[in-house]
């Protein structure tokens, strides 16, 4: 997977994606898959069809200065992190990431044209066919549909 | 003799209620202070996720598509005359209001129960009551958290001092420890100016918290904010109709996408060479100020921009009560301290009082607040005309009671106390330079009090009214009835931003 932008992604088609939250200062975090509640699951895929998107949002709630840092993996053979922190004016902020899918030849010529590291380690590559983070086939959504 | 009583009460009231009438405007300059806040939370935040490791890029993290809590803020600031924007915009700004003021036994003050909570930074009280002679003078109460006061010099500000209480249990502790200064400002060279000088010290205090469970942060009330993540459809529907609307203004885009641009290249490029936070901050801070000055140039907010800003300032408000809700539920938690203080007497020798506090609430919503004190009087040594230094024992209690809003005035508290004194023994009573120190009989003083305190919203100051009466007095062997008025600031709000550091 490889990092776009600002909370956006790309991927191979049914990519594993891996989550981590660390929370301080009291907060509560929520994540949410396309609208669906993760729960405790961390651990979600891509969509099957090139073209498709994936959408993560995190809430945090908590006293002012409590704060949440969210990890994603694998980004660009590494990790990549989003920092939420409650503060006066945005008491309870809420970070919306966009996980596209594509593929595999599309996914390599990206990775080239940015001089990117592989997005996937080859251990690390077996996400087919797995199962959404809430235990069902994940629910996608259409590129452009998200904020 | 009642009926004079009665009128001085009644013109106390009227004199109070043009400090009433302040909340309902809002404070000159508030735009701009709203603003410059918001660039230093954005700051503040790319600071801190700067200092996590796993944050790859930490200063595009408050602000972008899909995350403009931050820059809606900024816009909301910039457009507070809308309706409903400038109310969600103190109430965002709005800080908790602590009980602050004089231990009960300096000369004019209206608490008859002492509360175990100081400001953070430092906190002045200035208290009046002269109605029927009993109290005269002002006592201006300085106090301060010694760890907050260091924090503050170290050019911390409160969100800052607020995150290292959240994240660190030394500082947290260290907190937990104050110490507080009294001045008579009627006493010294220059009666009715506060010099602070050793003329008009009348009293110091340490106090120190042995349970607090009034820290929001703490892992006890982790259902409670959990809570606010549940049923909230409408708040993150609103977060994402604001986010679309703001991607389809050509425009904010634009704005959005070169903001971007100077963060990538004037901060994560040279913080990614040489990993200074504080200067990356500094430019961070710079690039934001620039790019702010632009957006406020845009053309004006199409309409659909407007309706989804309009939706999401009413959700944000419902959140920001709910978050209020948490914090007055929080403060109503238990807490037990223990307060040492000292009060001057140029007549007597110094008189220590050894104060126990539990506070706790009662209900499920915790509304119904209850103070105790358990109070040790003694003299630093015998004093001339008594043959012991104990002076007294007291037991104090307290219930405080919110009334709820009547019209359109701020929610008042109602307070019903009593006191019980026990003399053990024949000894003197408090003196001034004025008069001599008298002899107090031994015996039981009984003490009742109804105090209604009105919070002025927003302001950090609070008016408490309030009529007493007793058995009799430490002096006289007669009924006593007396009413007092104060005026308690809290200057935690602007002090917090005189001391703000920019990095």
């Amino acid at each position: 997977m490889h990092r776009l932008g600002v909370g956006t992604y790309l991927g191979e088609l049914e990519e594993t994606v891996t989550l981590t939250t660390e929370l301080d200062g009291g907060g509560q975090v929520r994540l949410t898959l396309d609208g669906q509640d993760m729960v405790d699951a961390r651990v979600f895929t891509l969509p099957a069809e090139s073209g498709e998107r994936r959408t993560l949002q995190i809430t945090l709630s908590g006293p002012l200065g409590a704060t949440c840092v969210v990890t994603m993996a694998v980004v660009d053979g590494s990790t990549d992190g989003d920092f939420l922190i409650c503060q006066a004016h945005d008491p309870k902020p809420v970070h919306t990431c966009t996980f596209d899918a594509a593929a595999k030849a599309v996914i390599a010529k990206f990775a080239i044209a940015i001089g990117a590291a592989p997005a996937v380690p080859e251990a690390a590559a077996g996400g087919k066919g797995k199962k959404s983070a809430t235990g069902k086939k994940a629910k996608t959504t259409k590129k452009g549909g998200g904020a | 003799m009642i009926a004079g009583r009665v009128i001085g009460i009644v013109l106390l009231a009227l004199s109070a209620s043009p400090v009433h009438a302040q909340p309902a405007e809002a404070p000159a300059g508030a735009q701009p202070t709203s603003r410059k806040q918001i660039v230093d939370e954005m700051v503040e935040a790319g600071v801190e996720a700067a200092k996590r490791p796993a944050v790859t890029h930490p200063f595009q993290t408050p602000f972008g598509t899909g995350r403009n809590g931050k820059v809606v803020a900024y816009l909301i600031a910039a457009h507070a005359e809308r309706n409903g924007y400038k109310a969600l915009l103190q109430a965002l700004e709005a800080r908790t209001i602590k009980q602050l003021g004089a231990t009960p036994g300096s000369g004019g003050s209206t608490s008859l129960a002492m509360n175990g909570l100081v400001p953070d930074i430092l906190g002045i009280a200035v208290e009046s009551g002269a109605i029927n002679g009993d109290i005269s003078g002002t006592t201006v109460t300085f106090r301060a958290t010694p760890a907050g006061v260091v924090k503050a010099l170290q050019g911390k500000g409160l969100v800052e001092i607020n995150g290292d209480y959240a994240n660190s249990t030394a500082a947290r502790m260290a907190s937990r420890i104050s110490f507080a200064a009294s001045f008579d400002t009627s006493k010294g060279s220059a009666p009715g100016t506060l010099t602070a000088d050793s003329r008009q010290l009348t009293g110091w205090s340490a106090r120190a918290e042995l349970v607090n469970h009034r820290d929001p942060a703490s892992g006890e009330y982790a259902a409670v904010w959990k809570g606010l993540l549940r049923n909230d459809q409408a708040y993150t529907a609103a977060v994402d109709a604001i986010n679309a609307a703001l991607a389809a203004w050509p425009a904010f885009t634009a704005w959005q996408n070169g903001l971007e641009a100077d963060v990538a290249a004037g901060v994560e490029g040279p913080f990614a060479r040489d990993h200074n936070v504080a200067a990356a901050g500094g430019r961070f801070r710079t690039v934001l100020e620039t790019n702010f000055a632009k957006l406020e140039k845009l053309p004006a907010m199409p309409d659909a921009v407007l309706k989804a800003l309009d939706g999401y300032v009413a959700q944000l408000t419902l959140v920001q009560r709910a978050i209020d809700g948490v914090y007055t539920f929080v403060g109503k938690g238990d807490l037990i301290t223990v307060d040492w203080s000292t009060a001057r007497s140029a007549m007597l020798p110094d008189l220590y009082t050894a104060t126990g506090i539990w506070e706790a609430a009662f209900g499920a919503a915790r509304r119904t607040d209850f103070t105790l004190n358990v109070v040790l009087n003694l003299y630093r040594s015998v004093p001339a005309g008594a043959q012991h230094q104990l002076k007294s024992v007291e037991v104090t209690g307290q219930f405080d009671h919110p009334l709820g809003s009547l019209l359109s005035l701020p929610a008042a508290t109602l307070t019903i106390a009593g006191r019980l004194s026990h003399l053990p023994n024949d000894t003197v009573a408090s003196a001034d330079s004025s008069s001599p120190a008298a002899v107090a009989a031994r015996g039981t003083i009984g003490v009742v009090q109804a105090k209604i305190t009105i919070p002025v919203k927003g302001s950090g100051v609070k008016i408490p009214l309030s009529i007493t009466a007793s058995n009799r007095t430490e002096l006289i062997k007669e009924k006593d009835v007396r009413a007092s008025f104060g005026f308690s600031f809290d200057l935690d709000p602007l002090l917090g931003g005189l001391f703000e550091k920019k990095p």
